[in-house]
C-alpha cells in the first residue's frame, strides 16, 4: 500500500485536529472526513473524539469503537471477539430477503424455519427473520461471546422467536438440540485459507478480529454436505474463493443421491468476487425456488430430477 | 387618474412593487362609455373573463349536474370520483358567484346611466364592488387551471454554487439557510440528506435538502434556477462588489423513503437499465477486509443520470437514498420532456419561465431582491434570507405563473 504523503497529513490536521490520525485506515481525505463525521455523531457517551481518532490510528475497527454496524434495516451491536458484519454479507442477505418476502412460499401458512450456523453477531438470522414475517430461527455458534451478543442484538432489534445454541458443529453432529427440519440454512463460516492469511488480510482485521471466525479450509463446507443437506430444503453459505464453490458443487454432483435432488448456484458480489454458494432440493417447493431464485445468482448445476421434469414439461 | 385607480384595485403587495400586474390577454376590458347628456365620465371599467374561459366553466357546470344526477340515483362513487366531484362543485360555486357579481355590476352600470337621482349611491356601491369582483374572477381563473401533476408531492432541493469561487459557495450556504428558515417558518419537516462543506469551512460544495411536507413541491418549484448575488464578499479585501451565482434544483419526491418502497421501485427498472457501482479497491473482500467505505453510485443507462451517495455508514441505506434521488430526477426529466412536447405541439410563442437562466437577484448594497420572471421587487433582504418573507416572493411568482398558464390554456382552446 502506498505511503500517505506528508502534505496530505499536514492538510488533514489543519482541517480538524485529529483528522490526520484517520488517514492510515481511510486512505483518502474524503473517507477520513466521513469517518470523522460518523465518530462525532455516534460516539458512545464518555468517550472523546480525540481518543477515538487515536484508536483508529492504532487500527481498531470503527465498529468496535462505535459498538455498532448497520445491517440492512437493523442496527447490529458489535463487540471485540465477534466478527463484524461485512457489506458483502449485508448485500446477499438483503437480496435474499427481497426475493423471499415477495415469493409464493410465504402465501401458504406454514412458517419458514431459518437456521444460521457460524452466526457471530446473528446478523444474517436477524435480518432474515425481520424481513420474513412468518418465520422462526435457530442460531448456532461455538463462541460464548457470540451467543451473548446475539441475545443483545435480539433485544435491541426487537426480534423474538429465536433459539440459541452454543456448540461446535464441526465436532458434535448428532445433537438432538438441532432443528430436524430447516427451510433455509445460512452460514458465514470462516473461509480465509491459512496460507493466505498473512498476505491477503488487512492489518485491522488481523489485529482485532477473532481468527476463529476467519481462518478455515474446507471443513465447514464438508460439514455442510455431510450433515446438513439431509435436514434442510435449501442452503446459502458465504464463500471466499471459487474453490470453495467448486468443492460443494463437485461433492453434490459426484454423489448419486445428492445429484438427483440438489441444484447448486453461485452468486457474485458487486465487487465481482464469488460470494455465495447456494442450493435447493427438488421438492414441490423446489420448482418454485428455481423460479424465485433466478435473479439471486446463476444456477451452475441443475438437479437431475428437475432437469428431467423440465424436459418432460417441454 | 380616477380610472386608473379603479383598474388596479389593491393589488400592490405591502412594500412590494408590482410591475406587470395584469395580463391583457386574460381579460376583455369593456369600453368606456360616456354619458352624452351630463358629459361626466362614469366609472364603468372592469374586466370581464374571456368567453373561452366562461365556456370552459359552463362545461364543468354541466358535468357537475350530470354527476349530481348520478349521485341522486344512488350510484356508488369511488374516491377519485368524489374528489372530482368536490373539485367541480368548488369551481361551480366560484363561477356562480362570479356571474352574480357580474350581473350586479351590469345592473349598477345601467342605474348610473339611466337614473340620475340614484347616481351618487350607485357609483359608490360600484366602486366598492369592483375589487370584490376582481378577487372572485381571479379565484375562478385559478380553479380553471389544471393543477401541476406533482403539486401534492413533497420536495427535494439541490443546491450548488455557480460562478464566483468561495463567494458562490458561501452564497449557496446562505440559500440553504434561507430554505431551512422558510421550512421552519412554515412548520414543515425537513432533513439535510447530504452536505459537502468547503474545505476551508465556509460555504458548501453541494447540499440536498429534503422537505417532507406534502405539497411543498408546488410551493417551491419556482425556486429552481440560477440565483444571483451582488455584494461585497467577506473574501474581498478591496471593497469591490462581486456578482456570483448559485443553482437551485427542485425535484418532486416520488414516494416515501422506507426501504420497502425503494425495493419495489428498484424492481420496476428493467434488468440492465441501472448499473450499481460500489467504489472499492480491488482485493478479495469479504472477511479479508473490514472497510468503512460504503459509497454507492447508480447509473441510469438510458438517460445517463448518475447519482452517488456516501453519507451513511450502511451501503444499503446509501443505495436507498441514491434511488430516491434518481427517481426524483427521472420524474422531473420526464415531466419536462412532456411539457416541452406539449408546448411544441401548440407552437405557442410563450417564453418558458421555469428554465430561464437567471431567475432572481439578491442585491446587498441596495437591500433589494428582484425576481426577474415576474418583475417582483422586495426591499428587505435580511427578511427574505432568513426565510420569513420568502413567502411573499413565492406568492408573487405563483400569481405570475397562474396568469402564464391561463394564457396557455386560452391558446390551446
Amino acid at each position: 500500500m502506498p505511503r500517505i504523503s506528508t502534505s496530505l497529513i499536514r492538510k488533514a490536521s489543519r482541517i480538524r485536529p485529529g483528522l490526520h490520525l484517520l488517514l492510515p485506515e481511510c486512505r483518502t481525505l474524503e473517507q477520513a472526513k466521513l469517518e470523522y463525521k460518523w465518530l462525532a455523531e455516534e460516539l458512545p457517551p464518555g468517550r472523546s473524539i480525540r481518543w477515538a481518532c487515536f484508536q483508529r490510528y492504532n487500527h481498531v475497527p470503527l465498529q468496535y469503537i462505535l459498538r455498532s454496524q448497520p445491517f440492512g434495516p437493523l442496527e447490529i451491536v458489535c463487540k471485540p471477539g465477534v466478527l463484524i458484519p461485512r457489506w458483502e454479507t449485508e448485500e446477499w442477505v438483503m437480496d435474499l430477503v427481497k426475493i423471499l418476502s415477495n415469493s409464493a412460499l410465504l402465501s401458504n401458512n406454514d412458517p419458514l424455519h431459518i437456521c444460521d450456523t457460524f452466526t457471530g453477531t446473528g446478523c444474517i438470522a436477524l435480518a432474515l427473520s425481520h424481513g420474513i414475517p412468518n418465520s422462526s430461527f435457530t442460531v448456532i455458534d461455538v463462541s460464548r461471546k457470540a451467543i451473548e451478543l446475539v441475545k443483545e442484538n435480539m433485544l435491541k432489534n426487537k426480534v423474538s422467536k429465536g433459539k440459541l445454541i452454543q456448540r461446535n458443529i464441526l465436532s458434535s453432529n448428532g445433537c438432538n438440540e438441532y432443528p430436524s427440519h430447516i427451510d433455509i440454512l445460512t452460514g458465514n463460516p470462516p473461509y480465509i485459507r491459512k496460507r493466505h492469511f498473512i498476505r491477503d488480510v488487512t492489518t485491522s482485521v488481523k489485529l482485532f478480529e477473532p481468527r476463529l471466525a476467519l481462518i478455515g479450509e474446507l471443513e465447514c463446507y464438508e460439514n455442510l454436505v455431510d450433515h446438513w443437506l439431509s435436514k434442510t430444503n435449501s442452503f446459502f453459505y458465504e464463500i471466499g474463493d471459487f474453490d470453495q464453490f467448486s468443492y460443494v458443487q463437485n461433492r453434490i454432483k459426484d454423489d448419486s443421491n445428492l445429484s438427483r435432488i440438489w441444484s447448486v448456484g453461485l452468486k457474485y458480489d458487486s465487487n465481482g468476487n464469488p460470494r455465495v454458494v447456494y442450493g435447493f432440493k427438488a421438492t414441490p417447493k423446489g420448482s418454485i425456488l428455481l423460479q424465485i431464485l433466478e435473479p439471486f445468482g446463476t444456477i451452475k448445476y441443475l438437479a437431475t430430477a428437475l432437469s428431467r421434469h423440465k424436459a418432460n414439461s417441454k | 387618474m380616477w380610472l386608473s385607480k379603479l383598474q388596479f384595485p389593491s393589488k400592490s403587495v405591502v412594500k412590494g412593487i408590482f410591475l406587470n400586474c395584469k395580463s391583457p390577454w386574460l381579460v376583455r376590458p369593456t369600453s368606456t362609455t360616456t354619458n352624452s347628456q351630463s358629459s361626466t365620465t362614469i366609472p364603468t371599467q372592469y374586466s370581464e373573463l374571456s368567453p373561452l374561459l366562461v365556456k370552459q366553466a359552463e362545461k364543468y357546470e354541466a358535468e357537475l349536474k350530470e354527476l349530481d344526477k348520478d349521485l341522486s340515483c344512488g350510484i356508488h362513487f369511488d374516491v377519485n370520483k368524489q374528489k372530482h366531484h368536490s373539485n367541480l362543485s368548488a369551481l361551480t360555486d366560484a363561477f356562480i358567484e362570479y356571474k352574480e357579481k357580474l350581473n350586479e355590476l351590469k345592473g349598477l352600470q345601467e342605474i348610473i346611466l339611466s337614473d340620475p337621482s340614484l347616481k351618487e349611491e350607485a357609483e359608490q356601491e360600484y366602486v366598492e364592488l369592483v375589487p370584490k369582483y376582481e378577487a372572485t374572477s381571479s379565484r375562478l381563473v385559478n380553479k380553471l387551471l389544471p393543477p401541476h401533476p406533482f403539486a401534492e408531492k413533497p420536495s427535494l432541493l439541490e443546491l450548488r454554487p455557480g460562478v464566483g469561487g468561495v463567494e458562490a459557495m458561501i452564497f449557496a450556504q446562505n440559500l440553504l439557510d434561507m430554505y431551512i428558515g422558510y421550512a421552519n417558518y412554515k412548520k414543515w419537516k425537513y432533513r439535510i440528506i447530504s452536505k459537502n462543506e468547503n474545505e476551508s469551512g465556509s460555504g458548501i460544495i453541494d447540499a440536498i435538502l429534503s422537505i417532507e411536507e406534502a405539497g411543498s413541491y408546488d410551493r417551491l418549484r419556482f425556486e429552481a434556477g440560477v440565483h444571483r448575488v451582488q455584494r461585497i464578499p467577506s473574501t474581498e479585501t478591496k471593497g469591490r462588489t462581486h456578482t456570483s451565482t448559485a443553482a437551485v434544483i427542485v425535484l418532486p419526491q416520488m414516494g416515501d423513503e422506507s426501504s420497502k418502497s425503494i425495493d419495489a421501485y428498484e424492481r420496476t427498472f428493467k434488468p440492465g437499465e441501472i448499473r450499481i457501482d460500489i467504489m472499492r479497491a480491488s482485493g478479495k473482500g469479504g472477511q479479508h477486509v473490514n472497510t468503512t467505505d460504503s459509497a454507492v453510485r447508480l447509473t441510469h443507462i438510458p438517460s445517463g443520470i448518475v447519482v452517488s451517495m456516501q453519507d451513511e455508514r450502511s451501503q444499503h441505506k446509501n443505495k436507498a437514498k441514491a434511488f430516491t434521488i434518481l427517481r426524483a430526477r427521472l420524474a422531473e426529466k420526464e415531466r419536462l420532456e412532456k411539457e416541452e412536447k406539449e408546448r411544441k405541439a401548440r407552437k405557442s410563442q410563450v417564453s418558458s419561465t421555469n428554465r430561464s437562466d437567471k431567475i432572481r437577484t439578491y442585491n446587498f448594497p441596495q437591500n433589494r431582491i428582484t425576481d426577474h420572471r415576474c418583475g417582483f421587487t422586495l426591499l428587505d433582504l435580511p427578511g427574505v434570507l432568513s426565510g420569513e418573507r420568502l413567502d411573499e416572493v413565492i406568492e408573487a411568482m405563483t400569481k405570475h405563473d397562474n396568469t402564464e398558464r391561463a394564457k396557455e390554456l386560452l391558446e390551446s382552446n
